[in-house]
């Protein structure tokens, strides 16, 4: 017989970090953390946020604090005991210092960036500087930051991984521990393929705009609404349903080379083979070749906006989306919320200080306590 | 590059691992990128990370290279393999014999964690779906990765990284208007093997209080979507004016581009120094930022005509000096240039027995207590299987060889 089921016990984190970073917290808020976003003070109620922050600070509570503040280190003191990850970014000589008196902190520093860069040009620095902007966009074009910050959504996945990663150990062991991660570095580790390519075959990756599957015949073609991805393994069989999908319009004879069965011979010559899928493609419209495609049993998607994503059916159907109230915009709830079976939609972003009183009351503050602190600007 | 050997015990890579997740069982039905990917970082943190594989029908993944000269088509050879499986131990066990799904019932009973990304279903058919494992087994985490998840309309369709990226609104957001464009690699895998890789860390955390193993759904469209989320919140505030100018900039040499980004007037101001160009300072066509953004083809355009002269280090370095935000594209050669010790985090130069020097990821992030070492080399088909044998289950040399030659 197993065990009775016990209370999962809350993680406490501590939100010091950059705005480009700050998916990982978010990310954690979506796991059931309790995400203290710690902005400095004054409190600014109602402050309208960017809609980075709206996003990745969405679940979170929001306090005010001025750790190099006399009063404002007695306040972190209280924070730190009862918390159990930090996250920071840079330096924060202050805050590394007050929580090296505490053992069980899990202590991520968010390392490689340049604190008074505005978002735009600090995700621009990253993407230049890992290489992303590298392999991102056409190949006849400049390089293009990749759409929706996904690149600071990808950094932030790696700080979130790293930091649970360290709190699993601290829940087993008992103490916590340093963890570092750079920014710059976790974007770069996801250019493995083009370092092997590289590192094996001294060949640079180039940009490939929207062919650059692993295979030979996978892209992105025009129809006549839009655009429709298709994807074609490597092997005959899949090449003999391709032909299949086109024989109806006769125009599998020009693809009739029977060497085209062999995926090194299509990579040759597959600027021909596009030509000819391209003429098929643009005759039809999304649904009509995402359906013919499917039913020979290739891979193939439409080409979705984020307008189209707002009323999709698979996104609809798994309760993906929700309303957000303030506006009644149709927003992602969080594929971590999804994957654990959590029903919810984050909360929104906080304004700074929004949650003091609630937060402080919990560590004992009473309501003149804390107009007396903010009113001297420790929080 | 100077190469780190992969060091081995023996013919597998049975050396015990560091790192915060050591002594955590991972037990991986992982093809091509998104779960071995996963399956990769958890070994990088630490875990025994057994991948599960059949002499018949191997990895996909070793079949899609890149390959050194002469080694196409080596099942060994595969860059892709290498990279994605480096640090975990392998075993071949036939799914379609009674005998090899026994075995991974076995293994299963005794892992903390099964990862896969087959297609919905396909597990469960052989009798190793969570509710199976689970009785078995009540801390088991089950972390299954699909293309679009486990239900839903589209839980059928299949996925790889070109279609997901144009399906998630990665192709839309990132092209121009009428041309979709994407990454040249395999972002969308790495983006769902992440988010596979955060929720199975969520899911542990979740255990040691409760001591309950539970089932994950990650769809990888679905995290997909979830990394350009902030786009369906895109209103920009009243009054907030994007950088201008703002991208990257052809300068002298084949793809060879500065990144630019003038946030503020005093950046403008050091731009047009570099450009020499001061009297643009005054000029009422570009005088406030709303001014200048709505000209932004023509100031792209004085910036390109700058730009296009010069070496990219030389523009770089003239505008840092006259305090503009500027940087390098850096490409790979920039970043691994034959000659330098690549440091292990980002990258880690590994010369594979049998392959020879091969870049593959490193291990990213530094540990203080829990210090993580460089990856073994990724393991050959069914590798060290007879040792997972007796570790997990107990058994003598002898009982698990003949096991295996059974499956």
């Amino acid at each position: 017989m197993s065990a009775p089921a016990r209370e999962a016990r809350s993680v406490r984190v501590l939100d010091f970090g950059p705005l480009v970073a700050a998916y990982a917290t978010r990310l954690m808020a979506e796991a059931g953390a309790e995400v203290l976003r710690v902005d400095p003070p004054p409190a600014q109620p109602g402050l309208s946020l960017p809609p980075v922050a709206e996003y990745f600070h969405a679940g979170k509570h929001g306090i005010t604090l001025e750790p190099a503040h006399p009063l404002g280190r007695q306040v972190l003191a209280r924070l730190l005991a009862h918390s159990d990850m930090v996250v920071l970014g840079g330096e924060n000589a202050v805050v590394q210092r007050a929580c090296e008196d505490y053992s069980h902190l899990v202590v991520v520093s968010v390392a490689g960036i340049e604190p008074d860069l505005d978002l735009a040009s600090a995700e621009l620095r990253l993407c230049a500087t890992s290489g992303v902007l590298s392999i991102a966009g056409d190949p006849d074009g400049p390089p293009r930051l990749p759409g929706g910050h996904a690149a600071l959504a990808a950094a932030g996945l790696q700080v979130a991984a790293a930091a649970y990663a360290a709190l699993v150990w601290q829940r087993q062991a008992g103490r916590g521990q340093r963890v570092t991660v750079n920014l710059r570095e976790a974007l770069q580790h996801l250019l493995d393929q083009v370092l092997l390519r590289w590192t094996l075959r001294g060949e640079r990756t180039r940009r490939a705009g929207n062919r650059g599957g692993a295979t030979a015949i996978s892209g992105t073609f025009p129809c006549r609404d839009g655009f429709v991805s298709i994807g074609v393994d490597a092997t005959p069989a899949a090449w003999e349903r391709l032909l299949a999908v086109l024989r109806p319009t006769g125009l599998d004879r020009e693809l009739a080379d029977p060497a085209l069965r062999q995926e090194h011979a299509r990579w040759q010559h597959r600027a021909r083979v596009w030509a000819v899928i391209e003429r098929w493609t643009r005759e039809r419209t999304r649904d009509e070749l995402v359906a013919a495609l499917h039913e020979h049993q290739l891979l193939a998607a439409p080409v979705l906006s984020v307008a189209d994503l707002r009323t999709d059916v698979q996104l609809l159907a798994r309760g993906f989306l929700a309303q957000q109230p303030s506006t009644g915009r149709t927003i992602p709830r969080g594929a971590i919320l999804t994957a654990l079976g959590r029903p919810h939609a984050l909360g929104p972003a906080p304004w700074p200080g929004r949650d003091n009183r609630a937060i402080y009351s919990q560590l004992g503050y009473d309501v003149s306590t804390l107009e007396s602190l903010a009113a001297q600007g420790a929080i | 590059m100077t190469a780190h050997t992969g060091e081995r015990n023996g013919p597998t890579n049975r050396m015990p691992r560091a790192g915060p997740l050591a002594g955590l069982r991972v037990l991986e039905f992982g093809h091509v990128l998104a779960g071995p990917l996963c399956g990769r970082r958890l070994a990088d943190f630490g875990a025994d990370v057994v991948k599960v594989e059949s002499a018949s029908r191997p990895d996909l993944a070793r079949r899609l290279g890149p390959y050194p000269p002469g080694r196409e088509g080596d099942l060994e050879a595969s860059g892709l393999y290498l990279s994605a499986n480096a640090g975990k131990r392998a075993i071949a066990l036939d799914l379609q014999t009674e005998s090899g799904r026994a075995i991974a019932r076995l293994l299963a009973a005794r892992c903390d964690v099964l990862l896969e990304n087959y297609r919905p279903g396909v597990l469960a058919r052989l009798g190793l779906g969570y509710p199976e494992l689970a009785v078995e087994n009540p801390r088991l985490i089950y972390a299954s990765l699909s293309g679009f998840g486990a239900t839903g309309p589209r839980a059928r369709w299949g996925a790889v990284n070109a279609v997901l990226q144009a399906v998630s609104g990665l192709q839309a957001l990132t092209g121009r208007a009428g041309q979709p464009s994407g990454l040249a690699n395999s972002w969308a895998d790495y983006i769902g093997g992440l988010h596979g890789l955060f929720a199975i860390l969520a899911a542990l955390e979740q255990r040691a209080s409760t001591g309950q193993g539970c089932w994950l759904d990650v769809s990888l469209f679905e995290a997909n979507v979830a990394s350009i989320g902030a786009a369906f919140y895109e209103e920009p505030l009243k009054g907030d004016v994007p950088p201008v100018p703002y991208g990257c900039y052809p300068c002298r040499g084949e793809d060879r581009w500065c990144a630019i980004s003038v946030a503020t007037t005093a950046q403008w101001e050091g731009l047009l120094r570099a450009l020499g160009r001061p009297e643009l300072a005054t000029d009422p066509r570009y005088v406030t930022a709303a001014a200048r953004a709505q000209r932004a083809d023509d100031l792209d355009a004085l910036v390109v005509e700058w730009t296009c002269n010069r070496p990219v280090d030389v523009a770089v370095a003239h505008l840092q000096a006259e305090g503009v935000p500027a940087w390098p594209v850096a490409r790979i050669d920039d970043l691994a240039p034959p000659g330098r010790v690549l440091d292990g985090r980002a990258f880690v130069l590994q010369n594979h027995p049998g392959v020879g020097p091969a870049g593959i990821a490193g291990t990213l992030a530094t540990f203080e207590r829990t210090p993580l070492a460089p990856p073994p080399p990724a393991p050959r088909v069914g590798e060290g299987g007879v040792e997972v044998l007796c570790d997990w289950l107990g058994w003598d040399e002898p009982t698990a060889t003949a096991a295996l030659a059974a499956c």
